[in-house]
């Protein structure tokens, strides 16, 4: 089955963007990200707190940017989705 | 303009993006294979044991509120409050949660009772017995 993925609750994390970088401060872990495209394009389209797999995510960045291939841009979605998962900034629902 | 990125491999897909034509809609850039590389932590000094991530522990609940359910939200409730399941009375190892974060339950729970402790988890505060523990575990690898 795909797996679908959550964002925290929007307060874990507070956020400063600075030109084409956004720090993340997240409280539970202390630890702050330096996060670059395409990570803060995915989080802000999971701020409805809703829960999105990878194809859906590349889905919704579709209305925006040109993604290429579309195979291989849900398989690089998945790896950042995953890897947010181990940060604590993004859950498997 | 902005400082060039340490990344190597924006700084190559920004100027991919300058040589080719304008595109009509913007290019988003993707990292590659290797998506850790379009973030970088920087790690409190509390998690830098990162060789006792797999001993310490966390307890469900902690100590102070042993005889207290978790509600499937992770919040810790009444013995016996409707939905919730009750505390462990144990501690899970750092190396159970980090595998329960990935999908492979911790041990002798149900679906939904791994999901309320998870919960629990995920909501510790700095303060709380197990809250450094949990902080450990979410550095990159």
């Amino acid at each position: 089955m795909e797996t679908a993925y959550r964002r925290d609750e929007e307060d874990a994390v507070s956020a400063c963007v600075l030109d084409d970088m956004v720090l993340l401060y997240h409280r539970r872990s202390g630890q702050t990200h330096m996060v670059i495209s395409p990570v803060p394009e995915i989080l802000e389209r999971m701020v409805d707190g809703e829960t999105v797999t990878a194809a859906a995510m590349h889905d919704r960045l579709a209305r925006d940017f040109d993604l290429g291939e579309r195979a291989a841009a849900v398989a690089e979605i998945g790896s950042h989705l995953d890897a947010l998962v181990a940060l604590g900034l993004v859950r498997p629902a | 303009m902005s400082e060039p990125t340490p990344d190597p491999q924006s700084q190559e897909a920004q100027a991919g993006e300058a040589g080719s034509p304008a595109p009509s809609r913007r290019q988003l850039l993707m990292g590659g294979a290797v998506a850790a590389s379009a973030i970088v932590s920087i790690r409190p000094a509390l998690a830098n044991t990162a060789a006792s991530v797999l001993n310490c522990t966390i307890p469900v609940p902690d100590q102070g509120r042993a005889g207290s359910a978790i509600a499937p939200n992770g919040q810790v409730v009444p013995a016996g409050t409707p939905g919730a399941f009750p505390g462990t009375g144990r501690s899970f190892t750092g190396e159970q949660v980090k595998q329960a974060m990935r999908g492979r339950p911790l041990p002798g729970t149900s679906y939904e009772q791994n999901q309320a402790y998870l919960n629990y988890i995920r909501r510790l505060q700095r303060g709380t017995s197990g809250f450094t523990c949990y902080a450990s575990l979410q550095m990159p690898r």
